[in-house]
Parts: structure tokens; C-alpha cells; sequence
């Protein structure tokens, strides 16, 4: 983050103006405040320019993906229905007994697995996507793959507006613990964010990831219990599921929403705990090869 | 060029690293928390009605999601008007109480059938008194719910005239009142205020924690598991600030023995001494350059000071992660080193326009990068205000999929303009680069004059930068452009810029250029005049 703001020349012409003439104490607070109020609205300035870069690159993300099809965007909505009723077809009768309202309980697990996929699968090839970008940019490299991150939230805007459909189609009661699953949400993406760090910084180094991640994610989404319920599984299984991360968000979700009772208090431990394990491994990966990363695009 | 090196030290730090991260699944996988067997007891149905003098089932479903351990269900039930005859493991028909008892519950749902035969009328119960069903393993209690009652109505003459539920209820909250726990509670109270003492206290609440950590073996995971958290944490940071100080990597040992060695100079030396430079600039020149540079201009704006740069090319590409892995514990990455850049120093003063030239490959563009900030030299460093820094660089960045509209903004938004400025400059930058009608299409039916003329409208759309780096750009689309885009860039020189850039044009560089720049293999070779330079940088290729 230091090097791109390096600011040392202009620090060394301050000094040098500070010394020449400025010796009065009360000249050298002012100058001082001044200075602090110039930093804090760069600073301002800067954030508001990072967040235009990060919408600008995320509306080309999103244009870019549904670049041929004539219902745009329309399709984060159309294709997790879709996905609902072929699944509930063929399960809900099979889970009847286990899982009450099947395709509630499946939507609800599909929406937040795609937004955990979404986040990861896209990062991770944002670095050597936008290597001119990267090049050309000011900003912090970071900042390609939030962009990444960004766009796949907001497409899980879009896929919550399937969900709510489907809630209300099955007369779900809202309750009080519904304001909790933006908080499982956030938890998830923070996750995501660590995981993305990684993979994006491995991808740079392995081109091989690629495949290998989407081994995994197929893996891990069998262990997310999206379209079962985990109650079927033996009880080794269940402990993995259990601990699966992306299960965890899955499942207090839909407590929030579903069940409408607040999750074990080891659930939203077991959550905290991986996402900001998570957040602080990928950023110290991240930094620690960052200029590695450079070198090898 | 290329330097092999090889170190063979079993890392304990990273085997610990890995280490940690197995134990900590180990301890995530084994902490059972979420799942115990979820149970239920449940009756057939909600009430139940019967004759007087009739014999009736009752149903009583043990439900399970996967099979138990031991359990033991009490049922309390209306002794007075119903008499027990058979289902269940045992009775006690003078209390009211049915237990039914087993080794399992199998997974699904088991039912027992319950006779009873009613003696009287009236509104008659049975409830679930109390039961447990452990898990599977017999250590731990399944999660359990109930319906806990159903009302029976009989039919008939009500013989027995009280309601049986409240005097059992009665009786059992009585016996409880007086149970043999309270008085034991009251005991250790007493004696801790009497003679104990503080210390004593300490242990009361220690033995109380751990008796109530004994009875909660999840809490204690979950401890230990944050524990074992705060340690990773603590371990990575520790870890990582230790080797935040070290340069480019671990692998590289010429500077790793320099690592305690605060004095750069002396590493630069080092260096030197590891693969001595061909000294070609001509240091009294240099030197008359420099103080033609402060006379006339003053201050300098770039200072790149001794800028050594080395790629590690690593080797490992085509084994796999497991190699890789194996190979990272044990610190026996191998690299071949590729130096990019070689000690290179010079100073760019405000004003100047520097040409920098080149054959291909010969580190020029990795200079720019450095300048630029995008990459951190491995030894050395460059002062400059990177905020000032405009780079320009040919059609990169375009997306062709995405209308030339869009891209205006995309890119306008990377090289660090505002949404604002680009709102009231994009007309200006439409006719610059002379697309006005084009705008709306897409950037891949362009061709490639008109990308790269829409990239030069762009770039060049703010106020002059103080900085300007060119990387190739001032052969950009036909004559008539290339005339304007001269003059624009002109216009920037002349509105105080100072520029550096790279080109292969003699032409370009001899007629803009008020100094020139020549690296020739990562070395510095000679920075003089641009005429001067360019007639030796031809005669070096010529010959």
C-alpha cells in the first residue's frame, strides 16, 4: 500500500520551506493543520475514486457476462428458479420427511453457495485478467480483485430477489432474526475476500489452481448440504459438514430466514472465527507476494 | 545474467506453519458441537377419547434422525382412571409411571403400543415425565423434543371426582423443594464465608470451572479452538514482521547476508562484487550533466538511486504443487536469476523531456514499471511523488466487448479521473480522438488506429501532468494524428511536464528529448545529449 502514495519528495520540500523561513511555533501548527485537512480530503477523495473504479469495473464485469444474451441480467434472477423447481421436482418428495419446505430450504442454500463461488471463482483470475490494467492503475492492486468480489454481491442482489419471490410465494413469516442474515452474509463475503486473496495470489504463480479450485468447489458444495438435509449424513460426515465454512453461512441463513430462530452460538462462533482466520491469512499472503506478483505479470 | 542458486535448510518455521494448519483442522473436525441426534418423542395423536371399562392403544413414537445410544423415557399417567396393562419395559402403577428403556433407537421411527384399559370416566392424561437418550457412543445427550401431553376423555361416570394431574404435580414440586442439593448449596456457602479465606475461594471457583468445562466438553473445544486461533494468529504475525525486512525473498542470499547490514551502499557494493558492472558512463560527463541539470532547472523531480532489479525465474512451472510444497519446507526453491536492472542511477530534473532508449529486452519498460511504482526494485529505490505520475502507454486496457462509450469511462476511471471530470471532458476526448460517430460500437470493430487514438485522447485528457511517462506512443494512427498528438504532447512539455519516455525512433528522440538515457542489458550505458547518445547506441548495433 506504501509504495503507489510515496510522497517523499514533497515531504522533503516542506522540510526544506519549514527551515528557511517558517520558524514561528504558531505558523508551524497551522501550516500543520492545514496539511492534516489537505490529507483528509485526498484521503476522501481517494476513497470516493477507489469506489468509482471499483462500480466502473464491476459494470463491465456484469456487461461483459451477460454480453450475447438478450434477458441481461435478468438471468441471476431466472436461473436460481429455474435451478429450484428442477431440484424440487426431483428431491422435495424424497426429502419430504426431513425438510419442510423444500424449495425455500434449497433456494435459500443455492443464493449463498453461488455468492461464496461467484466471490472466489472470479478473483482469482482478476490479477492476470487486468495485467495492463494493473499496470496503467495508480490504485492498489487489491482493488481488481474487490471489483471481482463486488460484482458477484451484486449479482447476489439479484438472486435475493429470487429468494424473496420464493419466500413469499410460500408465505414465510418474516421474524425479528431475518435482520440477522445480511450480518451472515457480510460474514461470507469477508471469507470470500480471504479466500480470493489466495487463490488469486496462487493463481498468478499456478496456472493450474484454476482447475484444481473448481475440483474443489465441486467438492466443497457436495459437503454444503444445499439440496439435503444434513441429518441423512453419518455422523463423521455431519462433523465435516459441520465445520465447512460455507455450510455454516448456508445454515444460519436459514435459520435466519427458514426457521426464524437465532443459530447455536457455535455456529456464529465457528463463522466469526473463519472469516476473519480467513481474512488475515489472505491478506498476509497477498502482501507478502505482492511485488512477486508483479514481477511475474 | 543467470545466477543459480540452491539452499537445502529443512525450515522449521514453515514445517511448525503446517503443522498448526493440520492440528487446527484436526481440532475443527473433531469438535463436535452442531450435531448431536436429533430426537422426539411424540404421542400417535393430540387427545384421545375412550369408553368407560374399554381397552385403548396409546402410541408413543420415539423418532430419531440416527440411531442412539441408551435410553430411558418416564411417562407419567392417570393412575386413578386408567390401569396399565401392557408395551412398555416397566411400571409403577402406584406412582402413575410407565418407563420404557432400551440399548438404541434406531434411525427413523420407533413406536410403542401402550394398552390401557379405562376405569372411570372423566378428562384423564398422560404425559412425558422425563426421559434420556444419549447419542450413539453413550457419552453425550441427543437433542430432544417433545410433546409432552395428551389429554384422554373418557365417557362414563366419573368415579374418581379430582383432577390427578394437579395432586401428582403437587406432590412432585413438594418433594423437590425439599431436595437433598439445596442443603449441601447452603453448607458451602456457609463454610466459605466462615474460615477459608480468599485463596481458597480461588479454588472454589477454579474446581467450580472445571467441573463445569468436565460437564460441557463443546465450550472446552470451542476454548481451545480460540486458543489455537490467537496462537496461529499470533504465530503468523510474528512470522510475518520478522521477514517483512527482507527483500525480494528468502531465496535470494546475496542479499540475505546483507540482511543485518543497515547501510545500503554496502550492499550495493556486494552486489557489484557478485557480477561486476562494466562501468561505461563516463563519471566526469555525468557529473557536468548534473550541474548543467540544477543550474538550469533546479529541482529534481525523479532521483532513481542505484535501482538493482533481479527476477527470480523460477523453475518449478511445470511440477506440481506437491513438489512445490515439499520443496518450500524445505527451503529448496530453485531460481535462476535474471538481473533486469543493474545499479542503474540518474536524476531527472523538472522540465527535462528524457528519451530512453534501447535494444528490446534490455530493461526499459521494467524501468518505467519502477518509476511508476507498479514494481519495487530489489535493491535501491526511485524518490518521486507517484501522484503527479501520468503513464501513457498504447491500447492497453481496452475492452472489447464493451462499447467505446463505456470504455472511456473504465479506463478514465483507472488512470485516476473523476466521474465528474470525465462527465465534462468526454465530449472534448470524443473529438479529439475524432470517433464521434462511433462512440456506441463496439471497441472490437475498431481498428487499430482508432483504439489506440481513442487511448491517446484519453490519457492525455487531464490538465498536463507534472509527471508524464511514454511508453511508445508517439507513433500513434496516421500522419495527421501523429502531428497532433506531437502537438499535444508538446503543449503538456511546454506546460511544465517533465517527461520521460521510451522509444525505438531516433527520429522522436533526438528532436523532442533534452536529454537521453541509453540501458543496454540492464546496465546504464550512457546519458548524454540525445544526438550524442544516439549516434553511439547505432554504432553499438550497427557493430
Amino acid at each position: 500500500m506504501s509504495s503507489p502514495n510515496d510522497d517523499s519528495i514533497t515531504k522533503y520540500g516542506k522540510s526544506n520551506r519549514f527551515n528557511s523561513g517558517l520558524n514561528n511555533v504558531g505558523d508551524y501548527r497551522r501550516r500543520k493543520r492545514k496539511n492534516f485537512i489537505k490529507k483528509t480530503v485526498r484521503k476522501q477523495r481517494d476513497f470516493k475514486q477507489y469506489f468509482f473504479v471499483i462500480r466502473e469495473l464491476t459494470k463491465r464485469e456484469i456487461k461483459r457476462k451477460y454480453a450475447r444474451s438478450v434477458l441481461g441480467i435478468l438471468w441471476s434472477v431466472l436461473s436460481p428458479l429455474l435451478f429450484m423447481i428442477v431440484l424440487s421436482l426431483i428431491f422435495s418428495t424424497m426429502f419430504r420427511r426431513s425438510i419442510e419446505n423444500f424449495p425455500v430450504y434449497y433456494i435459500i442454500g443455492h443464493t449463498l453457495w453461488e455468492l461464496f463461488s461467484e466471490a472466489t471463482r472470479g478473483p482469482m483470475t482478476a490479477l492476470v485478467d487486468n495485467k495492463t490494467l494493473l499496470i496503467k492503475s495508480k490504485l492498489p492492486k487489491q482493488t481488481f480483485i474487490l471489483s471481482r468480489i463486488y460484482t458477484a454481491f451484486v449479482n447476489f442482489l439479484y438472486t435475493c430477489i429470487a429468494m424473496a419471490a420464493v419466500m413469499l410465494f410460500f408465505r414465510i413469516q418474516p421474524t425479528i432474526y431475518t435482520l440477522l442474515f445480511p450480518v451472515a452474509v457480510i460474514l461470507c463475503l469477508i471469507f470470500s475476500t480471504g479466500v480470493s486473496y489466495i487463490i488469486a495470489t496462487v493463481y498468478v504463480f499456478f496456472g493450474d489452481i484454476k482447475h484444481l479450485y473448481s475440483v474443489f468447489l465441486r467438492m466443497l458444495m457436495w459437503l454444503s448440504a444445499i439440496f439435503y438435509p444434513v441429518e441423512r449424513l453419518s455422523g463423521l460426515m455431519q462433523r465435516v459438514v459441520g465445520n465447512n465454512p460455507v455450510y455454516l453461512f448456508i445454515h444460519c441463513s436459514r435459520d435466519c430466514l427458514l426457521n426464524g430462530v437465532l443459530s447455536d452460538s457455535s455456529v456464529w462462533i465457528k463463522m466469526i472465527i473463519w472469516s476473519f482466520a480467513m481474512l488475515i491469512i489472505g491478506i498476509i499472503v497477498y502482501k507478502r507476494k505482492e511485488n512477486n506478483i508483479m514481477q511475474r505479470l | 545474467m543467470f545466477h543459480n542458486n540452491r539452499i537445502n535448510i529443512i525450515s522449521y518455521g514453515r514445517l511448525f506453519c503446517l503443522v498448526t494448519i493440520c492440528s487446527f483442522m484436526t481440532i475443527l473436525l473433531s469438535c463436535n458441537t452442531v450435531y448431536a441426534a436429533n430426537a422426539d418423542i411424540a404421542f400417535g395423536s393430540d387427545s384421545y377419547t375412550a369408553n368407560s371399562g374399554g381397552t385403548f392403544p396409546i402410541g408413543v413414537y420415539l423418532n430419531s434422525n440416527e440411531s442412539t445410544g441408551e435410553f430411558v423415557v418416564n411417562l407419567a399417567y392417570d393412575n386413578k382412571r386408567l390401569v396399565y396393562e401392557s408395551g412398555a419395559s416397566s411400571v409403577d402403577a402406584d406412582k402413575g409411571v410407565i418407563t420404557i428403556r432400551g440399548n438404541s433407537i434406531s434411525a427413523g421411527s420407533t413406536r410403542y403400543w401402550l394398552q390401557f384399559r379405562a376405569v372411570s370416566g372423566g378428562d384423564a392424561f398422560i404425559k412425558v415425565r422425563d426421559y434420556t437418550i444419549k447419542n450413539s457412543g453413550n457419552n453425550s445427550n441427543a437433542i430432544v423434543t417433545t410433546q409432552s401431553k395428551a389429554p384422554i376423555h373418557i365417557s362414563g361416570n366419573d368415579t374418581v371426582g379430582y383432577d390427578v394431574e394437579r395432586t401428582l404435580e403437587d406432590t412432585s414440586t413438594n418433594q423437590n423443594t425439599s431436595s437433598l442439593d439445596d442443603e449441601v448449596d447452603d453448607y458451602y456457602e456457609e463454610n466459605d464465608e466462615s474460615d477459608k479465606g480468599i485463596l481458597s475461594n480461588v479454588w472454589y471457583v477454579i474446581a467450580d470451572f472445571m467441573t463445569a468445562l468436565a460437564a460441557k466438553p463443546v465450550a472446552a473445544l470451542l476454548m481451545i479452538l480460540c486458543i489455537a486461533i490467537v496462537v496461529i494468529i499470533v504465530f503468523i504475525l510474528v512470522y510475518y514482521f520478522k521477514n517483512k525486512d527482507s527483500l525480494v525473498g528468502n531465496e535470494n542470499d546475496a542479499i540475505k547476508s546483507n540482511k543485518n547490514n543497515s547501510n545500503r551502499n554496502n550492499i550495493v557494493t556486494n552486489i557489484d562484487s557478485l557480477t561486476p558492472v562494466p562501468k561505461v558512463v563516463d563519471n566526469k560527463r555525468l557529473k557536468d550533466i548534473e550541474r548543467e541539470g540544477r543550474e538550469n532547472l533546479g529541482k529534481i523531480v525523479i532521483r532513481v538511486k542505484h535501482v538493482t532489479m533481479v527476477y527470480n525465474m523460477s523453475g518449478s512451472d511445470a511440477s506440481g504443487l506437491k513438489e512445490y510444497i515439499i520443496q518450500w519446507v524445505k527451503h529448496q526453491v530453485e531460481y535462476s536469476k535474471l538481473y533486469a536492472l543493474r545499479d542503474v542511477s540518474f536524476n531527472v530534473y523538472r522540465g527535462e523531456v528524457v528519451g530512453i532508449i534501447g535494444s528490446n529486452g534490455s530493461g526499459k519498460s521494467t524501468l518505467l514499471k519502477i518509476v511508476s511504482g507498479a514494481l519495487k526494485p530489489t535493491l535501491g529505490n526511485v524518490d518521486v511523488n507517484r501522484r503527479k505520475i501520468q503513464i501513457l502507454t498504447l491500447g492497453t486496457g481496452f475492452d472489447m466487448e464493451l462499447t467505446a462509450r463505456e470504455n472511456v469511462y473504465l479506463n478514465g476511471a483507472i488512470i485516476g479521473y473523476s466521474k465528474e471530470f470525465l462527465e465534462s471532458h468526454y465530449e472534448e476526448i470524443v473529438a479529439f480522438a475524432e470517433l464521434e460517430d462511433y462512440m456506441d460500437q463496439k471497441v472490437k470493430t475498431f481498428s487499430s488506429g482508432m483504439v489506440s487514438r481513442l487511448g491517446f485522447a484519453i490519457a492525455t485528457a487531464g490538465d498536463a501532468a507534472e509527471i508524464l511517462i511514454l511508453d511508445e506512443v508517439l507513433s500513434v494512427g496516421d500522419e495527421s494524428f501523429k502531428k497532433k498528438s506531437l502537438k499535444r504532447i508538446k503543449e503538456m512539455i511546454h506546460g511544465g511536464s517533465t517527461v520521460l519516455m521510451v522509444s525505438h525512433s531516433m527520429k522522436t528522440i533526438i528532436e523532442n528529448c533534452t536529454k537521453c538515457v541509453w540501458i543496454e542489458k540492464g546496465i546504464l550505458k550512457m546519458i548524454d545529449e540525445p544526438k550524442v547518445v544516439c549516434d553511439a547506441y547505432k554504432n553499438y548495433s550497427n557493430g
